[in-house]
Parts: C-alpha cells; sequence; structure tokens
C-alpha cells in the first residue's frame, strides 16, 4: 500500500494531537479533579480543626469568641452541610476495670439536623473530623459539606478543558496540514519534476523557498538536471555535429561519384566511339583485304570480256573478208566462234556484276540484321577465294595449297551471311598471315598449306580452318579472343578480327568459335552454327 | 494542655464550694431594662432571649468562672458546675443563634465593657466603678 509523505506527516501530526487531546481531555480534567477534591478535602478538614481548636479553647478558657469566628467563617461556605459537636466521654464501670466510650451529638448546625455519628464522605458528601480534648470534655468536631460546588467546578474543568483539547486539535490540525503541505508540497514537486525529467522534459525546475534540507534537495536537483541538460546538449550537439559532417561528407562522396560518373560516361561514350571507329576500320580494313580478292576477280573476267572482245574484233575483220569473198561456210564457222565468244563475254561480265554486287553487299553489312538461308558451302569457298587473291595481291609471289573437302549434305542454314563471311574471311586471313609469316622464314620443304572443310554434325554445321603455320604460344593462346589483342606490327592490326568473330558466331548465331593448336604445326580454327538460332 | 488540666480542676471546685460573694447587675445604656426579675435574669443568661425589648442584641458578661464572682454566678444563677455551663454555651455558640457570654478576670474589665458595648449586661461582684453604666436591679436589689 502507498501511502504519500503528505498522508504520513498528517497522521504523525494526528497522532500527537490526539494524544495531547486526549490527555487535555481525560487526564487534566481527572487530575485538577483529584487535587480539587484534596484541595477541598484539607480545606475542610483544616476549618473542622480550627473550630475544635476553637471548641477546645472556649472550654478550657470560657472564651468563645475563636468558636464563634469559627463558626461564622464557616457557616459562609453555602456547602455546608452540617457542623456537629459530638461529645465522647469514657464511661467505666462499677469495679472501675473497664470503659466504653459513649457517643453524643451535643450540638449542630443547622438546628434540627440530625445524623449518624459514623456518616462518612462519600459522592455528594465530604465529612471530616478534628478531634479536641481538654479537661471539661473531650469530642471531635464532625463538618459535612456538600460536594456540589466541586462538582460544578469539574464540570467546568471538564468543559475547559473540552474548549483547550478542541481547540489543541483544531491548532495542531492546522499545523499539521500546514506542515504536511510544507514539507510535502515541495517533495511532491520534486517528485513530478523527476518523473519529467524521465520522460526526457530537460526544462523541468523545482521552485522551492524552503530554507531546509527539501530547499537543498531542490536546489540540487535543479543543478543536477541543469548539468544533464548541458551533457545532454553537448551530446545532441556533437550528434547534430556528426550528421552534418556525415551528410557533407555524402554529398562530397555523391559529387565525386557523380563527377566520376559522368567521366566514366563520357570515356565510356568515347571508348564506344573509338569502338565504333575501330569497328569501322576493321570493316575498312576487311574491305581492303576485299578490295585485292575483288579487283582480282573483277580483273579476271574483264580479262575475259577484252579478250574475247579483242578476240571478236579480229573475228568481226576475218568475217568482213570471208562475206566479201563470200566463202559461206567460213562464214558460219566465224559467227559460230563469235557466238561462243560472246556468250564468254557475257558470263564473265555477269560474272564482274556478281562480284560488284557481292562487294556492296559486303560494305552494307550489319545494316539489315535478317538472318536469310543460305549455302554454306558455297559462302565459305567464295570467301576462300577472296581471300587468297587478297593475299595474293599484297605478296606476288605468294602461293599456298587450297584444300577443300565440302559436305554436300548441309543444305542452307539460317544465318547473317556477310557476318559469317566476314568471320570465315577474318579466319583465313589470319590463316594466310601466318603462313606467309612461316614461307618468309626460308624453310625447306615448307608448303603453306590452307584446308577449309565443313561438316554436318547432328543440330550444328562445323566449319573448320587449319593452317600449318607456326602455332600459338601456349602463353597468349587465352588472349587471342581478348579486343585490341594482336602481335602484328604496329599498324598492320587492330586485334579486333577474333574479337568480332567471337562476338559474331557466340552473341549473334548461339554458336561456338574454338582455337585447336599446337606450336610450329600449325593451328585449327573450329566454328559450329546451330541448324536453329 | 497538661499545664492546665491541674489548676482547672483546682479551680472547678472552688467554684462548687465558695459560692458566698454577691452579685452586681450592670446593664449599658442602650437597650439594657432597669430592672429585672431573677428568673428573668436567669432566663437572659442561659442564653434563651436574644434580644432586649428595643431591638438591641443581647451581649453577656461575665467574670471567669474560676473566679469568686465566677464560682457565686455558678451557684446563684445557673445552679450548676462551670463544666456544665461551659458546655451548655458551647452547644448554643454552635448553633450561633446567640453570642457566647463573655468572660473576664477582673470587675474593672467587665464594667469597662459593658460601658462601651451596646446592649450588654454584666454579673461581678464588687463595687460599681463607673457612672457610665446603669446597675440593673434584681427583684429590686442591687446585690444578691
Ligand atoms: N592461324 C593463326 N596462326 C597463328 N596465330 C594466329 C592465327 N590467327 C590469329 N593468330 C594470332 O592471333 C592474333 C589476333 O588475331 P586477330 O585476327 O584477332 O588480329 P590480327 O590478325 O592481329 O589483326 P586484324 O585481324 O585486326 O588485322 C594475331 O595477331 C595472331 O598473333
Ligand atoms: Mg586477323
Amino acid at each position: 500500500m502507498f501511502i504519500g509523505v503528505k498522508t504520513k506527516i498528517l497522521l504523525t501530526v494526528l497522532a500527537i494531537v490526539l494524544l495531547f487531546t486526549i490527555f487535555s481531555f481525560y487526564y487534566f480534567p481527572a487530575q485538577q479533579g483529584k487535587t480539587l477534591l484534596t484541595n477541598y478535602k484539607s480545606e475542610v478538614q483544616n476549618q473542622a480543626k480550627t473550630i475544635a481548636l476553637g471548641a477546645s479553647i472556649a472550654l478550657s478558657e470560657q472564651n468563645f469568641k475563636g468558636l464563634k469566628t469559627a463558626m461564622d467563617f464557616v457557616k459562609e461556605n453555602e456547602e455546608l452541610k452540617f457542623v456537629s459537636l459530638i461529645q465522647k466521654d469514657t464511661v467505666w464501670n462499677d469495679g472501675h476495670t473497664d470503659f466504653s466510650i459513649e457517643e453524643n451529638i451535643l450540638s449542630s448546625f443547622p438546628e434540627n439536623h440530625s445524623h449518624q455519628t459514623d456518616i462518612a464522605t462519600n459522592d455528594s458528601i465530604i465529612v471530616m473530623k478534628a478531634p479536641f480534648s481538654t479537661d471539661i470534655m473531650n469530642g471531635e468536631i464532625m463538618l459535612g459539606v456538600s460536594t456540589d460546588s466541586i462538582n460544578v467546578r469539574k464540570r467546568k474543568i471538564r468543559f475547559t478543558a473540552l474548549l483547550i483539547s478542541t481547540a489543541i486539535f483544531l491548532v495542531g490540525m492546522l499545523i499539521g496540514l500546514w506542515l504536511s503541505r510544507n514539507i510535502s508540497h515541495p517533495v511532491l514537486a520534486l517528485r513530478k519534476a523527476a518523473k519529467r525529467v524521465g520522460e526526457g522534459d530537460l526544462t523541468s525546475e523545482v521552485k522551492s523557498s524552503s530554507k531546509d534540507e527539501i530547499g537543498e534537495l531542490a536546489i540540487a536537483f535543479n543543478n543536477m538536471v541543469k548539468d544533464i541538460k548541458k551533457l545532454s546538449d553537448l551530446t545532441l550537439h556533437q550528434e547534430k555535429e556528426k550528421q552534418q559532417l556525415l551528410a557533407s561528407q555524402n554529398e562530397a562522396l555523391e559529387k565525386q561519384v557523380e563527377e566520376r560518373t559522368s567521366e566514366l560516361r563520357k570515356s565510356l561514350e568515347k571508348l564506344q566511339s573509338a569502338q565504333a571507329q575501330l569497328v569501322q576500320a576493321e570493316k575498312m580494313a576487311s574491305l581492303g583485304e576485299l578490295t585485292a580478292g575483288i579487283a582480282h576477280e573483277i580483273q579476271n573476267p574483264l580479262n575475259f570480256v577484252n579478250n574475247f572482245s579483242d578476240l571478236n574484233t579480229e573475228l568481226l575483220d576475218e568475217l568482213q573478208e570471208e562475206l566479201q569473198k563470200g566463202n559461206t561456210e567460213d562464214v558460219q564457222q566465224l559467227i559460230k566462234d563469235l557466238r561462243e565468244n560472246e556468250t564468254k563475254i557475257v558470263f564473265h561480265g555477269k560474272r564482274a556484276d556478281t562480284i560488284v554486287k557481292n562487294m556492296l553487299q559486303h560494305s552494307r553489312s550489319n545494316s539489315s540484321g535478317i538472318k536469310e538461308e543460305t549455302d554454306i558451302n558455297a559462302l565459305v569457298d567464295e570467301y576462300l577465294r577472296l581471300a587468297y587473291h587478297g593475299q595474293r595481291a599484297k605478296n606476288k609471289s605468294f602461293n599456298a595449297i587450297l584444300k577443300t573437302d565440302y559436305d554436300e549434305s548441309i543444305g542452307k542454314i539460317n544465318i547473317l551471311s556477310q557476318d559469317i563471311g566476314r568471320v570465315v574471311l577474318n579466319l583465313l586471313t589470319n590463316a594466310f598471315y601466318i603462313v606467309n609469316e612461316k614461307k618468309e622464314m626460308n624453310i625447306s620443304q615448307y608448303d603453306p598449306t590452307i584446308s577449309v572443310s565443313t561438316k554436318r554434325k547432328d543440330n550444328f554445321v562445323e566449319i573448320r580452318i587449319s593452317d600449318n603455320g607456326n602455332g600459338i604460344p601456349e602463353k597468349i593462346v587465352d588472349k587471342i579472343f581478348q579486343p585490341f589483342f594482336t602481335t602484328k606490327p604496329t599498324g598492320q592490326g587492330t586485334g579486333l578480327g577474333l574479337s568480332l568473330s567471337y562476338d559474331i558466331i557466340v552473341k549473334g548465331h548461339g554458336g561456338n568459335l574454338s582455337v585447336n593448336t599446337k606450336e610450329g604445326e600449325g593451328t585449327d580454327f573450329i566454328i559450329q552454327l546451330p541448324y536453329k538460332s | 494542655m497538661k499545664k492546665f488540666v491541674l489548676p482547672f480542676l483546682f479551680f472547678i471546685s472552688i467554684c462548687s464550694y465558695s459560692q458566698n460573694s454577691p452579685l452586681t447587675v450592670i446593664g449599658n445604656n442602650n437597650g439594657v431594662p432597669e430592672q429585672l426579675s431573677m428568673v428573668a435574669l436567669k432566663s437572659v443568661m442561659n442564653g434563651n432571649q436574644a434580644k432586649w425589648s428595643n431591638g438591641q442584641k443581647v451581649v453577656i458578661a461575665l467574670m471567669k468562672l474560676t473566679t469568686d464572682a465566677g464560682k457565686s454566678i455558678c451557684s446563684k444563677i445557673y445552679g450548676k458546675t462551670a463544666a456544665e455551663i461551659t458546655k451548655h454555651w458551647l452547644m448554643v455558640s454552635m448553633k450561633g443563634a446567640i453570642d457566647a457570654p463573655v468572660f473576664f478576670n477582673t470587675a474593672a474589665d467587665l464594667q469597662n465593657f459593658v460601658v462601651k458595648t451596646s446592649g450588654a449586661i454584666g454579673v461581678f461582684s464588687g463595687s460599681v466603678t463607673t457612672s457610665s453604666a446603669k446597675t440593673v436591679l434584681i427583684d429590686g436589689k442591687n446585690t444578691f
């Protein structure tokens, strides 16, 4: 059970006040009454004694003045019930051997009052006796006084006590209230403030004007709260500073990141444009390879066309002569030759036309991006010839054995023909380059050989391009598919050929491009193209 | 007290036996009559009369009962022993209706008292030395 300070103080004060009240209400009047009674009794006793003295003087000296004065004095007492003089005579027996005491009420006041000699003090009356002894007689004075006045005075005392105890009670309670307020008020205020502080309100302050321990406690409490507030403010401030620092650092970081990102983006853009340029350059390079081949290819039919045109011009001259001679048989033969030559001119013209168209197609490559049914064998063969003639265009003395083995069962396959053509061209260009390089090393008994084969497998077509060059050193074999990796002298190779080829086969067609090589013996590049891609 | 016991006994015996001193009654001029009968005197002396005819309070003055005059008073007026008279007056004065007699050792003192006290009546033996009080005749006699 919780009993507050206020209640405790109040209860304590109440207990004290009640004690005082009980004391002043019961003990004090009882004691007073007792004292009063005792005093009154002794007063009455004194009066009795005075009368007894007066009586003894009156008897022995025949001087009744003192007795009269004493009697007058006693009679003034309104409470007087009676005054009696009891004569005690000693009566001896005849032989004077034994005696008895005869008591005889000689006189009493008021007149006609009668009572027994053995009347004793009780609640309503106080009876006091005083003996006297003279030659004339022995006896005692008996005084009876009513207790009424004492009872009245007792009642008065009790009433006064009631008043006083009520006053004590009231004043005590007031003091108790004041005390409990005075003590509990600041304590309660302290408790309230402490609670508020506990809830985090550091502005709460206790107002205490009392100059005692509680006042000191309040001051100490206020100081403590101030200290806590200072500390928490400091902590908060530090926290804020930290956060601000963090925020500014964050901002700076973000800025840096942004800057870096934009820088990166820029460099990426640059790189992308560079790559695009490089890709374009690669394209142009392979176009260059092609051009050499194409030039040769076109040269060939053109030679045919020119030769046969020249031949036809000669034949036309002969025909004119024979017509003038009228030699019909010869004319007929000449026309036949002319027609044959004309057919060859048309054939070779058409061939040139096809070559040019192909070249155009090559330069337009990647633009369409639409796969078409393509005869792989024809494609590979065409690019083999283009590559070979390209190589020969660069180096007139170059010669190589070309071996082909085409699987006729392949049929047509859905591919980006220009892209696959470029892959084949790249691989062949690399092969011709490497065998040419080996050839130029003047190794005896070396015949540069390039083999191209196609083979139908379960789900895919395999194109194998092999050379008998020096192979790829083990150290670099892992790197050859990386973009820009080249062993060629600066300016001769971009190092993009295999990288682009890999992309075309793997990403563009879902196929596979792998390499088998043996140093000093040669290299096999294997293209695997799925039927359905 | 014991000091007084023997002389008391002695006085009382004297009082009982010598009763021959002639007694004179004097009275204060205020209230006390010129003459009284013996019966009236005895009644006054026993305290039966509180006031004189003019309303003046009766005050009794007597010679001490132990003196010769006192002894005469015992026998001639009261016919009782000194102790009995004392007891009687003790009772009377306890009731307070009438004052007890005032006792004197000398006649001069007694006469002086009677002169000065209104309504006072005194009994003594010897000659009257004052003119300011009257001699009350008892049964027509100055002395008895
Ligand atoms: N058949 C091969 N035999 C030996 N080495 C080869 C062969 N094919 C490629 N390599 C090596 O791989 C490298 C990369 O070839 P890639 O075709 O990617 O670039 P490149 O031929 O050097 O230059 P680019 O093709 O752009 O003119 C070559 O430099 C070469 O060292
Ligand atoms: Mg290459």
